[in-house]
Order: C-alpha cells, then sequence, then structure tokens
C-alpha cells in the first residue's frame, strides 16, 4: 500500500515506513538517543529529499522524545536544572545551525557535509565508547581492580558561574553544560539528528552525570531542541513532513516503549558497548560512501 | 474497459469528418484525430503513478510513422560532477540548466532514426538528445565536455523514470493507434503538452495537440498548502501534533 507524501512529493510504502519508524524506536527507546543518526540517512536511502528527511526528522523525534521522556520521568531520572541549562544552550545552536544548514545548501555541498560530520562524530564517539565500557566490562570481572574516581578535575572545573546539581550529584559551572548543549543544537540542526549520540557522552565524559539520569535528561532537552528546529525548518525551507514524521512516530513511539523497557533491563556498561558498535557500523557505511568510486559522477537535483 | 474502448474508437474513426476542431494544423494529405483516456490526474494521498492511454486514427499509408511527445513543466536543473580529493568524492563542479521539462516521454512507432532524417530530428527537436540543453548564465562549462554533461542530464533523468524514449506505439488495421503515457510517482504538478506527429515518407504532415493536467487533490494538497502559505502555523501545528502523539502513546503503554 503506497501513500503520497504531500511535502516530500515522492510515494512510498506505507509498511517500509511504519518498519523503520519501529525499528529505530526501538533503539531510540533502548538508548536514549533520538535514533536521527539511523533514521535521516535511511530516508535519504528510500528516495527522500535530503532537506525533507532533516525537517521531518527534527519533527519525528519530538514525538518519540516525548514518549521516551514519560518513563524516565516517572522513575526520577530527569535533571530539570541540568536539562533547562542545555536548553539554554541548544536554542541557540540549532537556530544557528540552520542557517548554516541553509548556506550549505546554496552551495551543493550539504549531502557532503552532513556525510562528513557523521564520520566525524560517529567514529570518534563510537570508538571511545566501545573502549570505555570494554574497559569497565573487564574490570568488573576482577573485583579487587583498584575503583576510578568518580571524575578527573581539570581546567574546565574552574569555570565561573558554579552551580550545584543535585540529581546529578555535581557542582560543575553551568557554561559547561550552556556549551555542550549549544555544540549539540547546531549539529542536530545540520544533521537532522536529536543529538543524544554526542549529548549522551559527553554528558557522562565531560560533565560527569551519573549514567542513570543522562537519558532521561538527554531526552527531555533534545524535545525542545528539535521542536525549534522543526519550527525554523517550517517557516525557512519547508521542509517538514507531518504525514511521513506521522507514520515515522506511530511505529516510533511504540518501539520506544519497548525500548525503554529493554534498556532497564540491560547495565549501563552493557548498553554503552552495544551502542559504540551501532554506532560505528553506522559510519563505516558512511566512509564508504564517500570513498568508493560512485556509479554515476553526476548527479541532478531538480531545483523548485 | 476495453469493449468500451473500441466502443469509443469506432466512434470517433465514426465522427471524423467532424472532428476538424481537434486537429489544429491537419493538412489536406492527412486527418490526424487523438485523444486521451483521461485529461486530469489526481496527485492525491493514494497516489503511485498514473498511466494514460492516448489513441487516435489516422489515414495510413505504408510509410506512415506517428510520434507522439508528452513534456511535462519546465524546471531549472542543478547538475554536479563528482571528483577524488584527498581520498573522498566530492561535487567539484557545478552547472544550472534552465528550462528543462521535467518530464519527457517520447513515444513513436519505430526508433526516431528510422523515422526521419537527423537533420529533421533537430529541426523539430525531436529524441532525449535534442531536448534544448540550456545553461544558466553563471553557469561555465568548457566545451569539449559539453557532451558528456548532456548526456548525464538524459542518462540520470532516465534513471528516476522521468524521461524516456521508445518505440511502442502501436496501429492497428492501418488506421488506429495507441499508446501508454506513464507517469511515476514523482511527476510534478503542472501541464503536460501532448503533441501526436504524423511523419509520411520522412516529411511531418500533420499535428495534433492536447494537454493533461495534473495537480494536487484532497489532504496532500490542503497540507502542502497549508505549510507553504501558513508556514509558521504549521511548523507549531507539526510539534502540537509531535508532542500529542508521543504522550498519547506514552498513556497507551502505560500499566
Amino acid at each position: 500500500m503506497y501513500i503520497y507524501l504531500p511535502i516530500a512529493e515522492i510515494s512510498i510504502n506505507i509498511f517500509v515506513i511504519l518498519g523503520l519508524g519501529g525499528m529505530v524506536g526501538l533503539l531510540s527507546g533502548i538508548f536514549g538517543v533520538g535514533g536521527g543518526f539511523l533514521m535521516t540517512p535511511l530516508l535519504i536511502f528510500l528516495g527522500v529529499p535530503a532537506a525533507v528527511a532533516v525537517g521531518t526528522e527534527a519533527n519525528q523525534i519530538v514525538a518519540a522524545s516525548v514518549s521516551g521522556v514519560i518513563a524516565h520521568w516517572r522513575r526520577g531520572n530527569v535533571d530539570i536544572k541540568m536539562g533547562l541549562i542545555l536548553l539554554a544552550g541548544g536554542l541557540v545552536g540549532s537556530t544557528i545551525g540552520v542557517s548554516i544548514f541553509a548556506a550549505l545548501r546554496e552551495l551543493g555541498q550539504i549531502d557532503l557535509a552532513i556525510k562528513l560530520s557523521f564520520i566525524v562524530f560517529l567514529g570518534i564517539i563510537g570508538t571511545l565508547m566501545l573502549f570505555e565500557s570494554m574497559r569497565t566490562i573487564l574490570r568488573s570481572r576482577r573485583p579487587n581492580a583498584k575503583r576510578r574516581r568518580l571524575h578527573q578535575h581539570t581546567w574546565l572545573h574552574g569555570l565561573p558561574f558554579k552551580t550545584r546539581f543535585r540529581k546529578s550529584k555535581l557542582y560543575i559551572s553551568a557554561l559547561l553544560p550552556f556549551m555542550v548543549g549549544a555544540f549539540v543544537g547546531v549539529l542536530s540542526a545540520i544533521m537532522g539528528v536529536g543529538g543524544g549520540f554526542i549529548m549522551v557522552p559527553a554528558m557522562i565524559y565531560l560533565l560527569g552525570m551519573p549514567t542513570s539520569v543522562v537519558v532521561g535528561t538527554s531526552l527531555f532537552q533534545i524535545i525542545f531542541v528539535t521542536a525549534n528546529v522543526t519550527f525554523l525548518q517550517s517557516v525557512q525551507t519547508q521542509t517538514v513532513d507531518v504525514v511521513l514524521a506521522g507514520l515515522l512516530l506511530i511505529g516510533g513511539v511504540i518501539g520506544a516503549q519497548f525500548g525503554t523497557r529493554i534498556g532497564a533491563l540491560l547495565r549501563g556498561e552493557q548498553l554503552r558497548g552495544l551502542l559504540a558498535l551501532i554506532v560505528l557500523a553506522v559510519c563505516l557505511k558512511l566512509v564508504t560512501d564517500v570513498v568508493i568510486t560512485p556509479e554515476d559522477f553526476f548527479s541532478l537535483e531538480i531545483l523548485r | 474497459m476495453i469493449r468500451a474502448l473500441i466502443a469509443r474508437l469506432v466512434a470517433v474513426v465514426m465522427g471524423l469528418c467532424f472532428a476538424g476542431s481537434l486537429s489544429h494544423q491537419a493538412m489536406a494529405t492527412s486527418v490526424l484525430v487523438a485523444d486521451l483516456n483521461e485529461k486530469e490526474v489526481q496527485i492525491s494521498t493514494d497516489f503511485n503513478g498514473a498511466s494514460l492511454l492516448l489513441f487516435g486514427t489516422i489515414d495510413r499509408e505504408i510509410s506512415d510513422d506517428v510520434v507522439i511527445i508528452v513534456e511535462g513543466p519546465a524546471r531549472d536543473i542543478a547538475i554536479r560532477l563528482k571528483s577524488r580529493v584527498g581520498g573522498i568524492w566530492i561535487n567539484t563542479e557545478s552547472a544550472t540548466l534552465t528550462n528543462i521539462p521535467s518530464f519527457y516521454q517520447i513515444s513513436s512507432t519505430r526508433p526516431l532514426n528510422v523515422i526521419t532524417s537527423s537533420k529533421s530530428l533537430e529541426e523539430l527537436q525531436l529524441g532525449l538528445n535534442h531536448v534544448p540543453f540550456t545553461l544558466a548564465e553563471d553557469s561555465a562549462i568548457s566545451e569539449g565536455i559539453l557532451e558528456d554533461w548532456q548526456a548525464a542530464l538524459i542518462r540520470n533523468m532516465e534513471k528516476s523514470n522521468l524521461w524516456n524514449q521508445n518505440s511502442d506505439v502501436s496501429i492497428r488495421k492501418g488506421v488506429l493507434f495507441r499508446s501508454n503515457i506513464s507517469l511515476p510517482a514523482n511527476v510534478l504538478p503542472g501541464n503536460y503538452q501532448v503533441r501526436i506527429l504524423h511523419f509520411r515518407s520522412g516529411e511531418l504532415i500533420a499535428e495534433t495537440n492536447s494537454v493533461i493536467v495534473v495537480r494536487k487533490s484532497g489532504l496532500s494538497a490542503d497540507i502542502f498548502e497549508f505549510a507553504h502559505k501558513y508556514s509558521p502555523a504549521y511548523g507549531i501545528f507539526a510539534i502540537l501534533f509531535a508532542v500529542f502523539m508521543g504522550w498519547g502513546a506514552a498513556r497507551v503503554f502505560r500499566r
């Protein structure tokens, strides 16, 4: 059964969209990432124009994150104060990001820019997470091994505006989460992702937050950042397809509900190890995309 | 359906002498009449391409041919060339083509180069390789490789099923011809000009025209209009819709 998507202006099998949404939603629920880093490339692969994939994905992540955050909220796994500061940065960053996106599109380099950004960030984060989780898993098998300190103190802890985050058991500069939020916000707009796959590791390793509150807090702020991107893309580029988003999120929210429960059963380091492997697989696929000699050296874009 | 079609064809043949208004440039030597089974295509929510039937009559002699051209709304097209820079493939050159038909199907009874001379194919702009290839003013491609770019345009448009050249027009009993026009799911809305040409011994002796109107309709047309005319409201609607869906799903799954 095919459905014509009004903004993407193409026709796609409805079950392919629902299935894609469900699969990515499951991962999103398990790991607390928006799933955009998988969904955006897959949508482009299905023939959805890149700009529409990015705009629509932002809209879909709003729903998936609302659905996901409620489960974490009930368990008290959301650090609201931290979330609001990340969000303030995120709103600034994503607004800048939408403008950069428009400029790159003008230059005809948006596809490459999207792919290269994915390769760099997925590669670095995937590798770091994989090593870290393997080390943790190995150490937990040797119970006598020395415990690591909660987090290292560096120059970052000398920044002003020190704030106490009770839920995260942290006393750090508010500038730190603001900058993390802004940086992820820029990438979120350019890459059509919620940014959870960067936000989650940044919260764990850079801010030193406990893993238990990371996922809920990340989802909490992603809701608002992606809502901002949805609005800006609607106004500036008219690339948000609500029909496509609606179908993706019907599959997505169902998948996310199951994912959240599966995630609660796994241990933190296992969760991170698994996510690292998925991140690296996507990265590898993208590397081959830009390195392998293309079938056709030419490509077309019908301008409207 | 087929019986109805035959009945309609017979009616067309019977009414030949009254059909002068349909063939605009009919010359004394030819009576060319053609019609479509549908003249309007609606892009609604379940749209997945459309197939139309074009049929008509000619007073055929042995050396006669029919050529049918369907041309969709013109658009500008950006065409980009990748080359390898430091191990990765990057768009290094680009050009903008203006007024390129977003859809172009040319069907004929026999291959075009058999029907008439290459000179007249060029003059009449028949065939994918004769679609006017106009560069925008700010695009510069060196003369020598212009043909590569044109070939790339044709190849890529064919790959997306937007351009097509075939010899599928069939003629029955010497007078009735028919041909399929297949519009893929990615066609743009607009007016599709249909030209039917009658060749005799390589000479164009008659031409008639028709138009297919492709328009968005129903919910998908409403959403498109909402998104483009009231963008801020649409953005807010999209967000509220997503929040509601996410919240609803979480409620449904609460145990």
